[in-house]
């Protein structure tokens, strides 16, 4: 029995020594809710209090880490319990240092906060439009993939400007930038039209694998509030920025992705102006010709359903179909004048393939895709040398709740 | 049975090959004739010194009619119902005697023979000749009758004491469902179940337990649907039974449990009647002991205990929802602090932002881990439990509100915990009243202790070696032999209608099938399955 007894109290000695190990409160963690990277400026320090050996290794580039964290006990107005450290104040901090490497950075952070940076509650990362376009972006990213704490649903923009600033702007109605801009990307009604769909850390990773050119939505800070809108076009070889893409032109891309899925379209309809908005998805059907590698053809036909949702323009949209279909016709020209506008810019101006031709050649067309893949948008080029075509289809499903406002004109 | 820990083996009860305890006399033990003397004053005396002249043993000595026939009543106060006595007795032998005209015989043996078939008017009458049997009637409440020149006795059910009236069980209430449970009084109680099922094959045996309380046990089951080997294994273990007193039925389900190491209760006590009856209809058997509002019905499953007789008496909707939810209530009453300690201090990524920030923003301040926090708050929560039963009705309500309310809102502006902990601590209070089994549920605040050592050494990671822990138990646990989790496992698929769902009662065609009973239709149609 004394046997026995020895065995388990060792069995129960493993929950002792063993356990307990990675345990950290919660309300000892520093959660890190945004992070922003940029190339540091003159100023800007990193861990001044290490002398630089001759051999020691070093990067290509400097980058200044900033990390934005959260003051818990200034969240919640309601529970002031105890003694609520930083109460009354900000409910987060920004913290910046220089360093040759993402997880150096991040190290040399922790020492000089009071709780160790805890990233699964990272809502979003920016990245200046300088870094984005000196073609480091693959190296940044590695930190933010490889490391166990990170999550795949990080949301990645690039920030017109110094990054950091992006994180230092104060919301009105939220304690959080981080949050702030997090919502803003998710926010129904206008994600639609102008603000691209957000792109998460984890798409990202799969872009960045593969040759194609992608998009990163654009963030601007202004003040109390930040802008969303356009994109930062990237060319699939070497991973570098190129170009932006305005707000308009991100309309023409969705459609010619068909992920549009709202947002005002301006129609003009005798002198005064209409507004539609797609309801659910646009539908889009690609149609290639591609016997002739030099000059492939593709129609792209889009099919939108939608409502009228301000007509400035007196119609009675109920007795007078004429008019009914002659909104429908306006506002497929115009669908076409934005997608064509599109086109242009990225055939013509940046030669690059973010429409997604690419992935339907190689989809639908492997062995074509073979010979072409490589000088798509590259080299040769075969996509700038095609010839896009865009044929639309609208229809209004109903005029909105009232059929006029005011009477009509009489003639 | 295999036993692989030999910790378990260490512990486990010696396996019982106790002789047959039965009646044993005890009064020669003392020294006292056991013997039937033929007169009535000698008998008397002997009760009395076998007794040692106790002050609620009533012998009363009267003549017969007019005659000089000499005999006597013994009984116990309390215990009789002194009317019968009275009424039924007395009185008809003296003045229905004389008034009879009949010619009264001179033998004891025949007068005794003219008082069982004419004269007494009591339903229920038997003839005795042992002391040792006479001494056992008179001790239940039953009279005793000498008679002159006899060693038989005439033995007259006069059972009458004050018992309680049939109340509504207070720890088993419904909603809707029957208001009637079980009282003190075994004859009460036999009463109930054989109200509801008017079955000729309704069983009830009798058992004597406890070496000297002698008390009633009785073993109740419908021939026909239960299976025989189950009520052969359930006598096996009574016949085991060797107490000297069993105050509580919980003194017998302690004894013929299966595992007395698990904190799991095998059989289920109950108050209700329908209760009983629908398990007896199941196949199951009852166990009812004199002198206690508790029942036990053997065997029983894990589901079993969480279901409630109104899960039938509502609509299958209804029920169904119900079940779910006590379900659910379960995971929460073991689960829940530990969930909590597991996801504030080893995994704050997995909870929800916002909800993480604001958890840390309670938590600023408080000087414990979460551990520490839950297990003050727990405890203090089991304190009010327990004081709560003890405390007298009236100040029962105060100390809820001054221990729920009071302390709980000091404690948290005090900031020894988090207003979020006692969130929990209440969440996890209210599922575990939602158990309907109490044993179960005061099972559950056992384990909650248990779950919130794992989570606080080894996160979730623990929590979820202690759920598997928990079912390895539950599946190697037995039941009379039938195992613990069924039918989850071993799976009988026809028996989950009646599980976590609670499916129409045309649907419940059959009598479930791991009780492998007799009879296992219980409806002509609608059982399709």
């Amino acid at each position: 029995m004394p046997k026995t007894l020895w065995k388990y109290s060792l069995l129960i000695l493993v929950v002792f020594l063993g356990g307990c190990w990675d345990r950290v409160e919660i309300e000892e963690r520093g959660f890190v809710v945004g992070a922003a990277v940029d190339f540091p400026k003159e100023g800007d320090e990193g861990n001044e209090m290490e002398e630089d050996a001759a051999n020691k290794p070093h990067g290509k580039h400097r980058y200044l880490l900033t990390l934005q964290l959260v003051v818990p006990g200034s969240m919640s107005q309601g529970a002031k319990t105890g003694g609520g450290a930083g109460s009354g104040g900000d409910a987060y901090y920004n913290i910046s240092s220089v360093g040759d490497t993402m997880f150096q950075t991040d190290r040399q952070l922790a020492n000089r906060v009071s709780r160790s940076p805890f990233f699964p509650h990272m809502k979003i990362l920016i990245i200046s439009e300088e870094v984005a376009r000196s073609g480091h972006l693959p190296d940044i990213m590695d930190f933010f993939l490889r490391d166990s704490e990170m999550r795949r649903g990080v949301k990645v923009m690039i920030s017109k400007g110094e990054a950091r600033e992006v994180l230092g702007v104060k919301p009105v109605n939220e304690k959080l930038p981080a949050m702030y801009i997090d919502s803003v990307t998710e926010n129904e009604r206008s994600s639609s039209a102008t603000l691209p769909d957000p792109l998460r850390i984890g798409d990202l990773n799969e872009k960045l694998l593969t040759r194609e050119s992608f998009i990163i939505p654009r963030i601007k800070s202004a003040g109390k509030e930040v802008k969303i809108g356009g994109v930062a076009v990237f060319e699939g070889e070497e991973n570098k920025m190129v170009e932006w893409l305005g707000g308009e032109e991100v309309m023409g891309l969705a459609i010619l992705k068909g992920t549009l899925k709202g947002g005002a379209i301006n129609i003009n309809v005798g002198d005064n102006l209409v507004s539609y908005e797609t309801k659910g998805d646009i539908k889009r059907k690609i149609k290639a010709d591609i016997s002739d590698k030099e000059n492939m053809k593709f129609i792209f036909t889009i099919e939108s359903e939608g409502i009228i949702t301000e007509s400035m323009e007196t119609i009675d949209y109920l007795n007078d179909p004429a008019k009914w279909v002659l909104v429908q016709n306006r506002v497929a020209d115009e669908m076409k004048r934005m997608a064509e506008k599109t086109i242009r810019k990225l055939q013509k101006e940046m030669k690059l393939d973010v429409i997604g031709l690419s992935t339907y050649l190689a989809q639908n067309y492997p062995e074509l895709w073979k010979s072409v893949g490589k000088d798509w948008d590259h080299g040769e080029n075969y996509f700038s040398k095609a010839t896009l075509h865009v044929k639309a289809r609208v229809i209004v499903r109903n005029p909105g709740t009232v059929n006029q406002t005011e009477p009509l004109q009489e003639d | 049975m295999k036993r692989g820990v030999p910790l378990f083996k260490m512990l486990r009860r010696k396996q019982l090959t106790k002789k047959e305890n039965q009646l044993e006399t005890t009064k020669d033990a003392h020294g006292f004739p056991i013997e039937i003397f033929l007169d009535v004053q000698k008998n008397i005396e002997n009760i009395q010194k076998i007794l040692n002249t106790p002050s609620d043993l009533v012998t009363r000595e009267f003549t017969v009619g007019n005659t000089k026939q000499r005999c006597a009543i013994v009984c116990i106060d309390g215990l009789v119902d002194q009317t019968t006595i009275n009424d039924k007795i007395i009185r008809n032998i003296q003045l229905g005697m004389a008034n009879s005209g009949k010619e009264i015989p001179a033998s004891g043996e025949e007068l005794l023979k003219e008082f069982e078939n004419h004269v007494l008017s009591a339903i229920e009458v038997k003839k005795l000749n042992t002391l040792d049997q006479v001494m056992q009637s008179v001790l239940s409440g039953d009279t005793a009758l000498f008679v002159q020149g006899t060693d038989q006795v005439l033995l007259i059910g006069s059972k009458g004491w004050a018992s309680r009236g049939v109340n509504e069980p207070s720890t088993e209430a419904l909603v809707r469902g029957p208001r009637d449970g079980f009282t003190e009084n075994l004859r009460t109680n036999t009463a109930h179940i054989r109200r509801h099922i008017r079955d000729p094959n309704l069983r009830f045996e009798n058992f004597s337990v406890g070496r000297r309380s002698k008390k009633d046990l009785v073993l109740t089951y419908i021939d026909g649907i239960v299976h025989p080997d189950l009520v052969g294994e359930v006598k096996r273990r009574i016949k085991t039974i060797d107490l000297d007193d069993a105050p509580e039925s919980g003194f017998i389900e302690q004894w013929l449990e299966d595992s007395f190491l698990s904190p799991f209760p095998t059989l289920s006590p109950t108050e209700r009647p329908d209760k009983v009856c629908a398990a007896l209809t199941q196949g199951k058997v009852g166990l009812l002991l004199d002198g206690t509002p508790f029942a036990l019905v053997a065997p029983i499953t894990f589901g079993n205990l969480l279901q409630s007789p109104e899960d039938y008496y509502e609509r299958w909707w209804v029920g169904t929802f119900l079940r779910f939810l006590r379900y659910f209530g379960a995971f929460l009453a073991v689960f829940l602090p530990g969930l909590y300690i597991a996801l504030v201090s080893y995994h704050p990524g997995m909870i929800p932002s916002k909800l993480a920030f604001s958890i840390a923003a309670a938590r600023e301040g408080v000087p414990f881990p979460a551990v520490i926090e839950a297990l003050v708050m727990i405890t203090v929560l089991e304190l009010l439990r327990e004081a709560g039963i003890r405390l007298p009705k009236p100040i029962g309500q105060t100390i809820g509100i001054v221990g729920g309310l009071v302390i709980g809102e000091a404690a948290v502006s005090a900031g020894i915990v988090s207003p979020v902990m006692v969130i929990v601590v209440a969440l996890t209070a209210i599922s575990s009243f939602s158990v309907p089994s109490y044993s179960l549920a005061i099972t559950f605040r056992i384990l909650v202790y248990g779950m919130m050592f794992l989570a606080a050494g080894f996160g979730l990671f623990g929590l979820i070696l202690g759920y598997i822990m928990i079912n390895i138990h539950l599946v190697n646990l037995k039941s009379f032999g039938i195992p613990y989790s069924t039918p989850f496992a071993p799976s009988f698929y026809a028996d989950w209608k009646d599980l976590i769902l609670r499916a129409p009662i045309m649907m419940i065609g059959k009598r479930p099938i791991m009780m492998q009973v007799d009879d296992e239709k219980r409806m002509r149609k609608g059982g399709k399955s």
